[in-house]
């Protein structure tokens, strides 16, 4: 199997099988787009994403790398946050920026299975809280006036148990 | 699209795009996005984007449909976004709301309001007429509502989309509306008349002429349905997959039998508390529905003979209840059991089954869940 060469923001190089490195839409078009040739030693940097994270999607993608394709977003689909496998549970316990910076390459190199599995983590971070406790957990500032607060408050007290 | 005011210690999310953050966002239900909205300013804007607005599910007592949807329609401007509502537990909608839905929300495919006991025919044809996508509607328990229909307007009337019809425990439906209904909805697929008391024979007659693509009914709880409704809907032939007929008391053998050799590619028939129906239409289920997958018997007058019939002629039951059969015996489960491996469940409360009928189920059936009343078996 041919591999490419992935070059972090900070320059670590990594080798990586072309058909796990594909997993992600934006280097996949790339290598058709610019026509790379795979037998060539070409290096494809990725000024986004720094070597920690790098090295964790590369893990994540060969772990995945057998995975059926992720199904077309349905809308009529129940969202469901939680079905998340137990290997990836065990991937994603890591700190609040890791987990962030990984939405943030899965986002850029378009790698639906990481982005669906790290926005659900997140998303779970947030169910169950009132948004006091959000703005706690993702540190967060509360910039609403007293004015805009009560507003806001108002409009959305109607999903609420009284 | 947002401007963000620049923060002391920084959040994480100040990081994200836009469309980072609405993806999160889409695993969270209404009353999550609620509360999101109120985090912050950017949180607000996002938590309000139309495309994380496309269903809305309340459930739980007290809650305002009405409000809801007053709420939404005002933060959205138009509700153009919302294709499913669904109500359930206790939340609860009035005409006003459901007004509001028939003049804001065009695009709705989807509409279940459980036990919304005061919305009235003309709310709900306003809906339909309006919401011309519409294929799913569950009106459980909207105790006021007799029929679904268009509003009568200066255009030709148009006939509705709906293929899933929910109307359990919609008491005041008659023989008349479900007429109008039926002949209103020619795609139905699905149709649930549990507990309409008024249905007779006379409106059962209508099913099969205007909806000749329904694939699964239910009338159980309809006391006044007897075989001659029966006659009628076996009209609807192999296209009938899924039929409940439960504690229709007047119906017997005679029906199901016309049932079962018509609607030969039943997998689910559901006779509980049938008690006129036995051994001898449950021959010619078996022998005519050889797909038949899940079979409600229970309190009907069956023996072993029945179930011996059953069981060699229906290998792939899953789901059996002989419930209340005082005639079966350990015999008759042996041989369920043995004809039957792939059975997944089977409800034997208050039968005769000894411990010896228990354990022929549980040697040949090993996936088999037991519903029993014998405190001996364990």
């Amino acid at each position: 199997m041919p591999n490419i060469k992935l070059q972090s923001s900070d320059g670590e190089i990594y080798n990586v099988d072309v058909e796990i490195a594909k997993c992600s839409v934006t280097i996949k078009t790339m290598l058709e787009d610019l026509g790379m040739d795979e037998d060539e030693e070409e290096v494809v940097p990725l000024p986004n994403v720094n070597s920690a994270i790098l090295k964790k999607v590369i893990q994540w993608a060969t772990y995945h790398k057998d995975d059926p394709p992720p199904p077309e977003d349905d809308e009529n689909k129940e969202k469901r946050t939680d079905d998340i496998s137990s290997w990836d549970a065990d991937f994603l316990k890591v700190d609040q920026g890791t987990l962030f910076e990984l939405i943030l390459a899965a986002n850029y190199l378009d790698i639906k299975g990481l982005l669906d599995v790290t926005c659900k983590t997140v998303a779970n971070m947030i169910k169950g809280k009132t948004p006091e406790e959000i703005r706690k957990t993702f540190n967060i500032k509360n910039d609403f006036s007293a004015a805009e607060e009560e507003q806001v408050r108002k409009e959305n007290e109607w999903c609420e148990e009284k | 699209m947002v401007i963000r005011t620049c923060l002391s210690s920084r959040s994480h999310f100040d990081r994200l795009p836009d469309t980072a953050v609405l993806k999160i966002f889409q695993f969270l239900d209404s009353s999550e996005l609620c509360l999101c909205a109120r985090v912050c300013r950017r949180w607000e804007t996002l938590a309000w984007d139309p495309s994380l607005w496309t269903s809305l599910s309340l459930a739980g007592e007290h809650l305002s449909g009405d409000k809801a949807i007053r709420c939404i329609v005002r933060r959205l401007c138009s509700a153009q976004s919302l294709k499913k509502v669904a109500l359930s537990e206790g939340a609860w909608m009035t005409d006003k709301g459901v007004s509001m839905l028939a003049r804001r929300c065009p695009e709705l495919t989807s509409v279940q309001l459980h036990g919304c006991s005061t919305v009235t025919d003309s709310a709900l044809f306003d809906l339909v007429t309006r919401a011309t996508n519409l294929n799913h509607l569950d009106l459980t328990g909207c105790v006021k509502i007799s029929c679904v229909s268009v509003t009568p307007g200066p255009e030709p009337p148009r006939r509705l989309l709906l293929q899933y019809l929910d109307l359990t425990d919609c008491a005041a439906v008659d023989d008349g509306s479900l007429r109008v209904i039926v002949r209103n909805c020619p795609q139905l697929i699905y149709l649930y008349l549990r507990r309409c008391t008024k249905i007779t024979d006379a409106g059962i007659k209508f099913i099969p002429s205007f909806c000749s693509g329904l694939r699964e009914l239910s009338v159980s709880d309809c006391a006044q349905v007897t075989d001659f409704g029966l006659y009628e809907l076996a009209k609807l032939g192999a296209t009938l997959r899924y039929l409940s007929v439960a504690k229709c008391v007047r119906v017997s053998d005679a029906g199901l039998k016309v049932i079962a050799r018509r609607c030969y590619k039943l997998r689910y028939l559901n006779a509980r508390g049938c008690e006129a129906v036995s051994d001898d239409s449950l021959a010619v289920v078996a022998r005519s529905c050889p797909r038949l997958r899940a079979l409600d018997v229970g309190k009907c007058d069956v023996s072993d003979a029945g179930l011996r019939a059953l069981a060699q002629s229906c290998p792939n039951l899953k789901k059996l209840s002989l419930r209340m059969c005082d005639l079966v015996t350990d015999r008759g489960v042996q041989c369920v059991a043995y004809y039957c491996r792939g059975l997944q469940q089977l409800n034997i409360q208050d039968c005769q089954i000894s411990v010896e009928g228990y354990k022929a189920v549980k040697k040949y059936c090993k996936r088999c869940v037991i519903e029993h009343t014998n405190p001996g078996f364990f």
